[in-house]
């Protein structure tokens, strides 16, 4: 798993990319955390790289929507490939995060 | 070559080399970009299951790994002699749980469950193995 942020325009985009495994998905988890707690309130994360995200990955992005909640912000996602979203959707998670589908809707949404 | 037997320590590292000898396994055998995701979610789950649980973090424990292409599917068994372990007993998560009380436990499973068309759990002499079959598709 590669991970990049960058902040723009008062918005923290994190994207990972390639697979949010059993090994990639801790640090994953480690960033997001580090992120919320120094401060970061509207996060998008861009999976547009992501290949595949499995369930330590899930973990992650639960423990950061109820950190973003906590601190009054908003996590949004993009970019979901068609197999990915399914993974959501077999995990109902379609309806506890917003999902857009292009980093644009996204960032309008957080703005 | 229609099958790869490897053997692995329960380690992530390790885990993440197996899972890329299979996404080289089903590109090599024409598997769609559908088909390579499930598989490999599917086994990445399944090792995770077995690094935590059947060895309980100890990374020293053997897990035999075997990919094969048949007719019409594509086969994966997991092989450990970890604690006994079915994973096709354990009940399905809560998923209408609110944010708050979501768990990840038992979601790997579920997701194995929805991703492959048969998972198959046998204890013998003392070893867990677990078949994964996905079929391909006749679109």
């Amino acid at each position: 798993m590669e991970l990049r942020d960058k902040v723009d325009g008062g918005v923290t985009i994190v994207e990972p990319g390639g697979r949010i495994d059993l090994a990639g998905a801790p640090l994953f988890e480690e960033r997001l955390v580090a992120l919320i707690r120094s401060g970061a309130r509207r996060i998008l994360l861009d999976f547009r790289n992501v290949q595949y995200i499995s369930s330590p990955g899930f973990r992650a992005l639960l423990i950061a929507r109820r950190l973003v909640d906590e601190s009054g912000g908003n996590l949004v996602l993009c970019g979901l490939s068609p197999e990915v979203k399914r993974v959501f959707v077999i995990g109902k998670f379609t309806d506890m995060f917003s999902i857009c589908t292009t980093a644009d809707e996204a960032l309008a949404r957080l703005r | 070559m229609d099958a790869v037997a490897l053997r692995i320590a329960s380690r992530r590292e390790d885990a993440v080399a197996a899972l890329a000898a299979l996404d080289r396994f089903v590109r090599q055998h024409g598997a769609s970009a559908a088909l390579i995701h499930d598989l490999e979610v599917a086994l990445d789950e399944v090792l995770g299951n077995v690094i935590v649980h059947g060895y309980g973090g100890d990374p020293q424990g053997e897990i035999r790994v075997r990919f094969q292409r048949t007719a019409d599917a594509f086969v994966i068994e997991v092989e450990d002699d970890g604690i006994a372990f079915d994973p096709t007993q354990v009940p399905p998560p809560d998923l209408s749980a609110p944010l708050r009380e979501r768990q990840v436990g038992g979601l790997g499973l579920h997701f194995v469950k929805n991703l492959v068309d048969e998972v198959a759990y046998t204890r013998l002499d003392g070893r867990n193995r677990l078949r994964l079959v996905k079929r391909m598709s006749r679109a």
